[in-house]
């Protein structure tokens, strides 16, 4: 089920960027989108263990560099979220592949899916609220935003890696 | 940094730095996505948890090649632990054939868990496992990994191949009865010579061909007595003589202690081994089953070694052996060892020397690898070696010593039986077989 799931989000993205590329004449990110897309597919299909990561980093740059094309944030969210989707359950696929047994499977399968549906849905609501206010702060303002945001990440996962 | 954090980490930075360059909100919006996530995972980072481990093994002391079933019971004393990866760290040798050495699961509190799969191990002995439990987070970017080490003991024993009884004629024997002629009239089943007939004399034992050819006289056969002796196994484990590629000589020449060991001790022979290598160890001699376990331990954990000291078998300890017995040494042999061997003849020891030999089966796979081209230089360096080996033998053998050139994809105890006949016509042909 997991591996069909990925599946349908890697090609939910892969149709999203392309989509968003092609509707904004930039053949150029058309095809890397595609490609990238093929390339994920092909690899989930063949169980390569670590075709997730590049595909998803890919998508995620692809997105972003429409977002500097004025593209709608709603759209490049949904693409975000089912790439950082594919990606983690891709993880979880080849992960849980020693369990245990296919009850233990499922329940983790389970609890995990729920919690990833609940995780996006957070990331989600704020990209809502914020797509539909006009904000403006100037660039220091910003840079000192990013900053505190990634001292705080590295101060995070240093204390708990 | 973990590297399964370093991805989302390395994104967001991506986004937010594009988002500082080209001052657009939406690629500071679409990282928001991302932030959950990363939140998320730290939200239900593991804590701390109170793991147990108990691991069995379904044998201790096993032959090469014969499964092994280990299971590892984990129990939980804190709270629910999400998701617990258990990997069971398998030491070089060790192969695992049936279930899976690494486990995911999801324990409850006081609850147990138990993995089971089977190994395959080569030879040696292995003495603790290391168990690794990792806990962690559903989305696997938080986790903490807790090493567990559990005392438990695997002697994997070398093969023991069957081997028919080896007649050896050590000059010394001892005094209870056994399958060795001793050189000594007496009760046994084995022609010795004739003598007078003495009083007491059995009238069955009158030999009546030769008391026909003389009058008043009478003649008795003598029988020779039949006793075990005192073997020892000596065991080269120079790292000199191998050389690195030659790991399978050395495992052939354990094959072939153990089986020579298992066959002297069947004849009923008090029988002790001598690993000389990088240290000494030694099998004190003894006699039946119990001995047989013992020397195949010592030989399972028989390594090849190096030492100055014992650089030659110069430093052979031979006293370690009682005198005139027999002693047979598994060697692929140093050109300086024949003199060692030869003292050892000198001081009255019967000297068999079991000499495996991989020429053959190298040669074979250099043409497997190198194709045509090489075939001739391989033939010449094949020649050249087998000239040298044989003039090494040939040494040896004209110093009274049997040598068993033991070419490793024929039988051993085929091989041991041809040399035995050969040197048997020998002594026949110099008029000294028994």
């Amino acid at each position: 089920m997991i591996r069909i799931i990925v599946l349908i989000c890697v090609a939910l993205s892969t149709f999203l960027v392309t989509g968003v590329s092609v509707r904004g004449d930039r053949w150029f990110l058309t095809v890397v989108s595609l490609s990238t897309g093929i390339f994920w597919v092909c690899g989930e299909l063949r169980d390569i263990k670590h075709i997730a990561a590049p595909g998803m980093a890919s998508m995620i740059l692809l997105s972003a560099l429409l977002g500097v094309y004025d593209t709608t944030p709603i759209l490049l969210a949904c693409v975000v979220i089912l790439a950082l989707s594919a990606w983690d359950l891709s993880r979880l696929h080849h992960r849980i592949q020693h369990a245990i047994s296919n009850d233990i499977r499922l329940i983790i399968e389970r609890k995990h899916l729920l919690r990833l549906l609940l995780v996006d849905c957070i990331g989600f609501v704020p990209v809502l609220v914020f797509s539909e206010i006009q904000f403006h702060i100037n660039f220091i303002v910003f840079f000192v935003l990013a900053t505190v945001t990634l001292v705080a990440i590295f101060m995070v996962t240093k204390l708990t890696g | 940094m973990k590297n399964r954090l370093l991805i989302p980490v390395s994104l967001l930075l991506c986004l937010l730095l594009l988002g500082l360059l080209s001052l657009h909100g939406s690629v500071f919006v679409i990282s928001f996505p991302l932030l959950a996530y990363i939140g998320g995972a730290l939200w239900f980072a593991p804590k701390e948890t109170e793991l147990s481990i108990r691991r069995e093994m379904s044998h201790e002391s096993v032959f090469t090649g014969t499964p092994v079933t280990i299971r590892v019971n984990i129990h939980n004393g804190g709270e629910t632990v999400e998701e617990i990866t258990l990997t069971d760290v398998l030491p070089e040798g060790v192969a695992v054939i049936e279930g899976s050495n690494e486990l995911i699961t999801t324990m409850q509190p006081n609850t147990d868990q138990e993995q089971i799969y089977s190994i395959r191990a080569s030879r040696g002995v292995y003495t603790s496992a290391h168990t690794i439990i990792k806990t962690g987070e559903s989305f696997d970017l938080f986790w903490k990994e807790h090493h567990h080490t559990t005392e438990s003991r695997l002697c994997v024993k070398p093969l023991v191949p069957a081997m028919k009884s080896i007649p050896v004629r050590p000059p010394k024997t001892r005094s209870f009865a056994g399958p060795i002629p001793a050189q000594q009239g007496g009760a046994g089943v084995h022609f010795y010579t004739i003598r007078n007939y003495q009083p007491g004399d059995s009238q069955r034992h009158i030999n009546w061909r030769i008391t026909a050819r003389h009058t008043h006289e009478l003649f008795t056969n003598t029988y020779q007595m039949e006793r075990i002796a005192d073997i020892g196994l000596i065991l080269d484990a120079r790292w000199s003589v191998y050389h690195d590629a030659r790991t399978m000589l050395f495992e052939h020449a354990i094959t072939a202690v153990a089986a020579l060991a298992s066959a002297f001790i069947h004849d009923g022979n008090r029988v002790g081994l001598l690993i000389y290598g990088g240290t000494i160890q030694n099998v004190f001699p003894g006699y039946g089953k119990m001995q047989r376990e013992r020397i195949l331990k010592a030989l399972a954990k028989a390594e090849k070694g190096h030492n100055y000291a014992m650089k030659n078998l110069e430093h052979l300890p031979v006293r370690l052996f009682p005198a005139r017995s027999q002693i047979v040494m598994v060697s692929p042999l140093a050109e300086d060892d024949i003199a060692v061997l030869t003292q050892l003849r000198a001081k009255g020891y019967a000297v068999m020397l079991v000499c495996p030999n991989v020429l053959h089966t190298d040669a074979q796979k250099i043409y497997g690898r190198k194709g045509d081209i090489h075939r001739r230089s391989v033939e010449y360096a094949c020649r050249l070696t087998h000239v040298e080996q044989s003039l090494l033998l040939r040494k040896a053998r004209r110093a009274g010593i049997l040598v068993v050139n033991w070419y490793i994809d024929k039988s051993l105890d085929h091989t041991i039986q041809e040399a035995m006949l050969r040197q048997c016509m020998f002594q026949r042909f110099q008029g000294e077989c028994v």
